[in-house]
């Protein structure tokens, strides 16, 4: 059983612990992360915010990407990863998926289940 | 339990490592024109300070521009007649420029920031947590009592044996201190209180928000320390049907269905039904008691939302019935249940509340709103054979006016409210009925001179029928340190009418006799023979720091908080084991809390909740001196570990949830004068309880899930005191601090049509 001494003390410890960090993680701003980090961009294409959805959090579940991010306005999917990540791993996901990109055509299995929002190839314009 | 939190702080300390860098910037750069309406600019140019590297809005003002290492954080918007405006961009925000026009002079760039999702709240000036959908999946089920399995501020535990009421705890005090409302509208209040929370379906749930601390004067004068907001599915938004099914090894079964449809464009309509079961009488700890009262609830609701954006106008109506019966006690192995300890509660519940609301077109920040209630209670118990029969009637109103002095850094709500209540209640053949009929006026000030600053004042004054003037002030302070680091403090008193029977149910499930107030001896004409109203100040700071690490963010979260009773309903049960005095407060009464809570992604699709509690309450009880509040542990402890098997929800993934919870040892009353079999330990030991769940979802339409709640198996022992004679002097089934079921495995499914 816990006593009245132990909890005061891990109040304590706590509060002071919890303020340093708070206060020395305001002071980081930009310093790159341990490891050899890359950044690589490529074009898949799509069509609107439910695509850019899809897209990122396809990328996202390659191994290696912490970081993806798809701009409707020029197609263009930027990822960060570690030196694990692979782009053509993540083109071939997103194929799966069934997006097309600078890289690999789409898997027409992965097309046809897009949302009908989504499909490109249907002549329907960016939205 | 000192080792956990070093490994824990050692592991926060690990996290220092590493930070954030940001790959690209997007936003929208819009004119704001005299009038207050928003125009999109085509063709600003927006370009890095540093690298020079440049973007162009779109006809919709919309632009995206790469960040490269060489670029800096400094980003120029530029556009023709107004003066180019320097923006620094610290992580990569969805950004929306601003340009202002005001009469020929070259206007200022305003940036705002999109609101986060994070579950605490950086831009409200109070504490405000979200619990999401999403987070509320990881509970096991079923109701609004059982929501706050995941999270920290809120406590949750039977107040009895027999019953099935629940009770939560906040800031180290009972849920009756906390303001429960449905939509910032009253919820589960005065009669209501012991089975209230089971009202509300978690299949219903679209949010809850938990603010700590003494809360806007808006909603009225009852919070005191802090409020539970819950927001239900809404007509217009999300899934147009969702059907929820539940089993468990107790053979509890629910079933929970929403559908929604479009009337029109503007109008639009949801139905929300709910029926669950008890089915059976279980005594898994063989004393003759049933664990859980068998019966069934039934909720039915029907909200209508109409929503007209060229004209401002927009309505809510919404209209809930509940149907609850229930009957615990002894088990009675399908024979008579004449002689046998029982208790049959049925209550029946219709509420109705509607709001209306304009906001004048050109000038957003002014609106009227009005908000409409009606509720009406019918309770009839009987605990044993003590009989218990109680309504109540409510209507609520409340007006609101909301505009700005001079310019958006000041904005002000200001109106009128009104509440009336009608209670009888019947305890074996004494009555006691009484009405508040309470009006009301409020103003809260909001100055938001820059990003970085709130101040919200308010006060209010009302005036009750039986207490008098009330009147309330509050306040709250938030300062960011910078876009991820707040720091907030508040204060402010608070009031409530005492309800001592609904709030002391659970106790009615023992031989003790009841002395509520000083009958024969009051100096006033106030209810339940003289107990005052009840009043206190609350105290509260708090650090809330948000940080990204290797592109994954986390939260770090401490506060504290202090609640100073004036005046208070004490419920003493030390005076004796066979008595319950209910008195006003004679001395000191408070309650300070201490949370210390963090976030993380700690891997890739792996979160990780960890959050310590300490809590200290104390009273002066009747010519004992100061002593702990009862059943309020010391400390409480818990870690949440959640993964995902893959961010894409539209595929079909996996989900998994564990949880660990310490509760601290808690005070018992005194038992000491009880024959010794029928004497209980000062205070309790500490537990743990472990609940885990996984869940399959195979696509966006169709989840099934399953888990266990309380893995170790861990049971309160004993439930009961002399439960094989309940019609005795030593019997009392009210002593409640730890868990009366032991392990339990649950199934369900979800199913959603968009």
């Amino acid at each position: 059983m816990q006593s009245f001494n132990n909890s005061v003390y891990s109040f304590f410890l706590c509060t002071f612990m919890v303020l340093g960090i708070s206060f020395s993680t305001t002071a980081q701003s930009s310093k790159p992360a341990k490891g050899m980090e890359q950044t690589v961009s490529f074009k898949v294409t799509g069509t609107c915010g439910n695509c850019k959805e899809r897209i990122e959090s396809a990328a996202l579940d390659v191994k290696g990407v912490k970081k993806a991010e798809w701009d409707i306005q020029t197609d263009m999917l930027v990822l960060v990863g570690s030196s694990k990540m692979d782009k053509q791993k993540v083109a071939n996901a997103l194929a799966k998926a069934g997006h097309k990109s600078e890289l690999a055509a789409a898997d027409p299995k992965g097309y046809a289940k897009l949302p009908g929002c989504c499909q490109y190839d249907s002549g329907i314009e960016k939205h | 339990m000192r080792h956990i939190i070093l490994v824990l702080l050692a592991f926060l300390f690990m996290m220092k490592a590493g930070s954030a860098q940001d790959i690209s910037v997007r936003g929208v750069v819009m004119e704001e024109k005299l009038d207050g309406s928003l125009v999109p600019i085509e063709f600003a140019n927006v370009y890095w300070l540093k690298s020079t590297r440049n973007t162009t809005t779109d006809s919709t003002g919309y632009f995206f521009i790469a960040r490269g290492a060489d670029d800096g954080d400094k980003l120029i918007f530029q556009f023709l007649g107004f003066e180019p405006d320097t923006v620094e961009v610290a992580s990569g925000k969805y950004l929306s420029v601003l340009f202002k026009e005001e009469a020929n002079l070259l206007g200022e760039v305003t940036v705002v920031h999109r609101k986060r999702t994070t579950e605490i709240s950086f831009l409200d000036a109070l504490q405000v947590e979200n619990i999401s959908s999403q987070e509320l999946f990881k509970a096991a089920c079923c109701n609004l009592s059982e929501s706050f399995e995941t999270n920290a501020t809120v406590d949750v535990s039977f107040t009895d044996a027999v019953t099935g009421a629940k009770e939560i705890q906040m800031l180290g005090l009972s849920g009756k201190y906390t303001l429960i409302s449905q939509e910032q509208m009253p919820g589960a209040r005065g009669i209501a209180i012991p089975f209230g929370l089971l009202y509300t379906p978690g299949a219903w749930i679209e949010s809850i928000q938990v603010s700590k601390g003494a809360g806007s004067v808006v909603q009225g004068y009852e919070s005191m320390t802090g409020q539970i907001n819950v927001e239900l599915k809404k007509p217009f938004d999300e899934d147009k049907l969702l059907i929820n099914g539940y089993f468990s090894e107790s053979y509890r079964s629910e079933l929970n269905v929403f559908t929604r449809t479009d009337v029109s464009p503007m109008f639009s309509t949801a139905l929300l039904a709910h029926y669950s079961l008890y089915p059976t009488e279980h005594d898994r700890n063989d004393d003759g008691f049933m664990d859980m009262p068998k019966g069934s609830l039934l909720t039915l609701a029907n909200r209508w939302d109409y929503h007209n954006n060229k004209n401002g106008v927009e309505g809510q109506l919404n209209v809930q019935y509940v149907q609850d019966r229930k009957e615990g006690g002894q088990v009675s192995h399908g024979g008579d249940t004449h002689d046998l300890y029982r208790t049959p509660i049925n209550i029946d519940r219709v509420q109705a509340f509607g709001k209306l609301g304009y906001v004048f077109p050109n000038k957003r920040y002014n609106s009227i709103g009005s908000q409409w209630g009606f509720t009406r209670h019918v309770q009839n118990a009987e605990i044993g054979h003590t009989l218990y029969d109680a309504s109540q009637t409510s209507l609520y109103g409340n007006w609101l006016y909301q505009s700005i002095i001079g310019d958006s850094r000041h904005k002000y709500v200001t109106g009128l409210s009104f509440r009336y209540e009608d209670y009888k209640e019947q305890l074996i053949s004494t009555h006691y009925d009484f009405k508040e009929i309470v009006p009301g006026a409020f103003f809260e000030y909001t100055y938001l001179p820059n990003d970085f600053i709130t101040v919200v004042g308010g006060v209010r004054l009302d005036h009750h029928n039986l207490y008098g003037w009330l009147f309330n002030p509050r306040l709250h302070l938030r300062y960011a340190a910078s876009e991820s680091l707040v720091f907030r403090i508040s204060g402010g008193s608070g009031m409530r009418t005492p309800l001592p029977i609904a709030e002391n149910l659970a106790w009615l499930a023992s031989s003790r006799d009841w002395t509520i107030g000083e009958p024969g001896q009051t100096q006033n004409n106030f209810p339940y023979n003289g107990l005052e109203m009840e009043k206190a100040w609350n105290f509260g700071a708090s650090i809330t720091k948000e940080f990204t690490i290797d592109y994954r963010s986390g939260l770090l979260a401490v506060d504290f908080f202090h609640t100073r009773f004036t005046n208070r309903a004490i419920a003493d049960l030390d005076i004796s084991p066979q008595q319950l005095w209910i008195y006003n407060l004679d001395g000191q009464s408070s309650a300070s809390t201490f949370q210390a809570e963090a976030q993380y992604e700690i891997l890739k699709r792996v979160d990780l909740k960890v959050a310590y509690k300490w809590q200290d309450a104390q009273i002066a009880y009747r010519g004992a001196g100061m002593r702990e509040q009862i059943f309020t542990p010391r400390s409480r402890f818990f870690v949440n570990i959640a993964y995902v098997s893959s961010v894409a929800t539209y595929k079909g993934h996996w989900r998994l949830s564990v949880t660990a919870h310490n509760t601290g040892s808690q005070r018992i009353p005194d038992t000491d004068t009880n024959p010794v079999a029928f004497q209980l330990a000062e205070s309790s030991p500490d537990y743990w309880l472990f609940n885990g769940q996984l869940t399959r979802v195979f696509n966006k339409s169709f989840e099934v899930y399953a888990g266990v709640e309380n893995i170790g198996n861990y049971k309160q022992s004993p439930v009961i005191i002399d439960a094989d004679n309940p019609h005795g002097d030593y019997f009392d089934a009210g002593l409640i601090w730890g868990p009366i079921f032991g392990r339990e495995w649950y199934v369900g499914f979800r199913y959603m049509l968009k």
